[in-house]
């Protein structure tokens, strides 16, 4: 009998232990759409769709803006200004123009589709710009979006990723993205750890995720740079390049983002040789920014993960992480929320890099193994929807787990900065 | 041609007790095809795999004691659905799976041709048995080499894990040249073993294939540690079937080499 109540008290104790915190529900959680009123694929006309903004290198100076139309067409503009033009109509009133620099067809003959990329350089840092994107006469309604600050000032981000299937729950995933850009207006673009969509070389699946990502929109018309990761299921093929711009270089697709003097986002490739170039290229990053107060890191496949094996890329990355001090790592993939201990060496050590993670932007969720070492309290996972929400302050990093299927903040844990 | 069939069964069995761990953690393209396209749910999906992969152990342990070429059959048709399902999954090279594969595929076959009856080497299901180890050998090599000429990631940076033991400098394109010779030699094998089903000093080839696969087969847990043992079982095949064919063929050799028996007539 004694030892009945004694297992039901460590049973009991170990669910609360385990128990999110409770609290309020601060985003509206969107009823499951069915399938047949999802938009029906492609394109029909020139009117500007799929609209994206790529951030890679110098946010506070430059953006690349990407649309697509059903045909080529011929003429392709980005109107822009640091004021709303919406209610003077004419597109003539915002102060500047910049024409398509690059225009294609997707690679792939399921859908004729053309993708039109404008990169903006010179803007001025942490300025608000309006922008109406415009294609041989046709245009999207006026969007907005705001450049890095160039000074140390606390700026969010949001990280997430695996979309790639269940449209219904991926389509309710992004109307909550959306409440959260109106809700935390300081938050400035969305780190996307990749898995984008179930096949990358299949044009229909980028155009269904490209239409639901034009979900993901403020009110106001406001909308957050994506800097995109790649992941497994866009392994290969052209397509997720055309879609974004062939960040960090075609096929490379590593690249590092200063998003303020004090935050660097490195993003890397788990799809390519891990060591070699991009390991060098990670050594020089974080070594010639030891400086930087906060240091993050995104890629597609866990090093430390809650579902699946560690990626191969671990033995390449991880002493590179030690070594420099890496404040956090953004993984994917293995569909679930999790959060590690701070590790180092192989080991939990208070001055090593804690894992978050990893995919939940509507994929189906896995059951994590909650054995491993790494994922003991503080650590934890749990098979939910989610959207991580980093806020950088000079004191101190803060990170928000926001769980999707409750819409409210799961977890909540701060970092401080570490001497490098 | 009991070697080739110990070396067969080994394979087999290792083969089984990895797509076994496999489903129970419900890593690898076939717990996503039925996850995914298979309309089971997570536990529905690793109680399929669970239970398949048990089976499959069984059966594996089996073929060697009962004289039923079926059992064979039915692992060779396991270990094809889990190369269907990395078709479906459209990773990196999942086209050549079925190549790359290959030597997954006839090591079961094999041994329930070697096993179905005990039959002496020389007569037709022992030679097709040969020849399937062979050709399903050079296939997997053939197809690796085919991989190695695309500089496959995963094994650029097995080159660079291993300049980091030996402590030098490797340099991407140097890695990138190392690989190219590596696929030209994988691709040169897979032709000499071809070549060893007629010309016996081609065997070499053969042996080349033993050790050069279970070398590549280890690299995995040596390189990323002991939780990758599925990975190395898994690839035990790549070592085990070409030695099984080399075996097959001297065995062959050597009942060429007998006497004829002679029986006595009377006058």
């Amino acid at each position: 009998m004694r030892f009945l109540s004694l297992s039901i008290l460590m049973l009991s104790s170990a669910l609360l232990a385990q128990a999110p915190p409770s609290g309020e529900a601060l985003l509206l959680v969107p009823k499951l759409e069915d399938s047949e009123t999802f938009p029906p694929d492609g394109l029909v006309d020139q009117r500007p769709a799929h609209w994206r903004i790529v951030w890679t290198e110098d946010p506070q100076r430059k953006a690349l803006m990407l649309w697509d139309t059903a045909a080529l067409g011929r003429e392709h503009h980005v109107r822009y200004d640091v004021r709303s033009r919406a209610s003077e109509g004419a597109l003539a009133s915002y102060a500047k123009q910049r024409t398509s620099a690059r225009s294609g067809r997707y690679t792939g003959t399921e859908l004729a589709l053309h993708w039109h990329a404008v990169a903006l350089d010179e803007l001025t840092p942490n300025t608000t710009y309006y922008f109406v994107l415009e294609s041989d006469g046709q245009r999207s309604p006026e969007m907005h979006f705001r450049t890095a600050p160039a000074t140390p000032e606390p700026i969010a981000l949001l990280s997430g990723g695996d979309a790639r299937s269940d449209r219904a729950q991926r389509r309710a995933v992004n109307r909550m993205l959306a409440q959260l850009i109106d809700l935390r207006p300081e938050v400035l673009a969305l780190a996307h750890g990749g898995d984008f969509v179930l096949w990358g070389t299949q044009l229909p699946l980028w155009d269904r995720w490209l239409r639901d990502q034009e979900l993901v929109i403020g009110a106001s018309g406001r909308v957050l740079p994506i800097l995109p990761t790649r992941g497994n299921h866009e392994a290969t093929g052209a397509l997720y390049d055309e879609v974004f711009g062939a960040p960090g270089g075609a096929e490379k697709n590593y690249y590092a983002t200063e998003l303020t003097p004090e935050v660097l986002l490195v993003t890397l490739n788990t799809e390519i040789a891990a060591g070699g170039e991009q390991s060098m290229f990670l050594e020089q990053v974080l070594a010639s920014r030891r400086a930087t107060r906060w240091q993050i890191a995104q890629y597609h496949r866990p090093l430390w993960p809650a579902v699946k094996q560690p990626a191969t890329a671990a033995p390449h990355w991880l002493p590179l992480f030690d070594r420099y001090a890496l404040d956090l790592a953004l993984e994917n993939d293995g569909h679930a929320l999790k959060r590690t201990v701070p590790i180092k060496e192989g080991a939990r050590s208070e001055r090593g890099t804690t894992y978050v993670g990893e995919g939940g932007f509507g994929v189906q969720q896995r059951t994590p193994d909650t054995a491993r070492w790494y994922l003991q309290s503080p650590g934890y996972a749990h098979s939910r929807h989610h959207v991580w929400e980093l806020r950088f302050g000079a004191q101190e990093l803060e990170v928000l787990a926001w769980d999707l299927q409750l819409g409210k903040i799961f977890d909540r844990f701060a970092l401080r900065p570490r001497a490098r | 041609m009991k070697l080739s069939r110990v070396l067969l069964a080994i394979a087999v069995l290792a083969c089984m007790v990895a797509l076994l761990r496999l489903g129970i953690e419900g890593w690898g393209p076939l717990f996503a095809w039925l996850w995914t396209e298979g309309g089971y749910d997570e536990a529905g999906a690793l109680s399929v795999l669970r239970s398949a992969g048990w089976f499959g152990v069984v059966l594996a342990l089996l073929v060697p004691f009962r004289p039923l070429g079926l059992l064979g059959l039915a692992l060779a048709a396991w270990c094809g659905a889990w190369c269907a399902a990395t078709i479906w999954q459209r990773e990196p090279f999942a086209a050549l799976a079925p190549a790359m594969q290959a030597t997954r595929l006839a090591a079961p076959l094999s041994l329930g041709m070697l096993c179905a009856t005990p039959r002496r080497p020389g007569e037709r299901r022992v030679r097709a048995a040969a020849v399937l180890l062979v050709g399903a050998s050079a296939a997997t090599f053939a197809a690796h080499g085919v991989e190695a000429f695309a500089m496959h990631g995963e094994f650029l940076d097995f080159l660079f894990l291993f300049a980091r033991e030996l402590e030098v400098s490797l340099a991407e394109p140097t890695a990138r040249r190392m690989l190219l010779g590596i696929g030209a030699l994988d691709v040169a094998v897979a032709l000499g073993a071809l070549l060893a089903l007629r010309w016996p000093r081609a065997r070499i080839a053969l042996a080349w294939m033993g050790a050069w696969g279970l070398a590549t087969a280890a690299l995995r847990p040596l390189a990323y540690g002991s939780e990758f043992y599925a990975d190395f079982l898994v690839r035990l095949p790549n070592a085990c079937a070409p030695l099984a064919a080399l075996a097959l063929l001297r065995a062959r050799d050597l009942q060429r080499a007998e006497p004829p028996v002679t029986h006595a007539s009377s006058p």
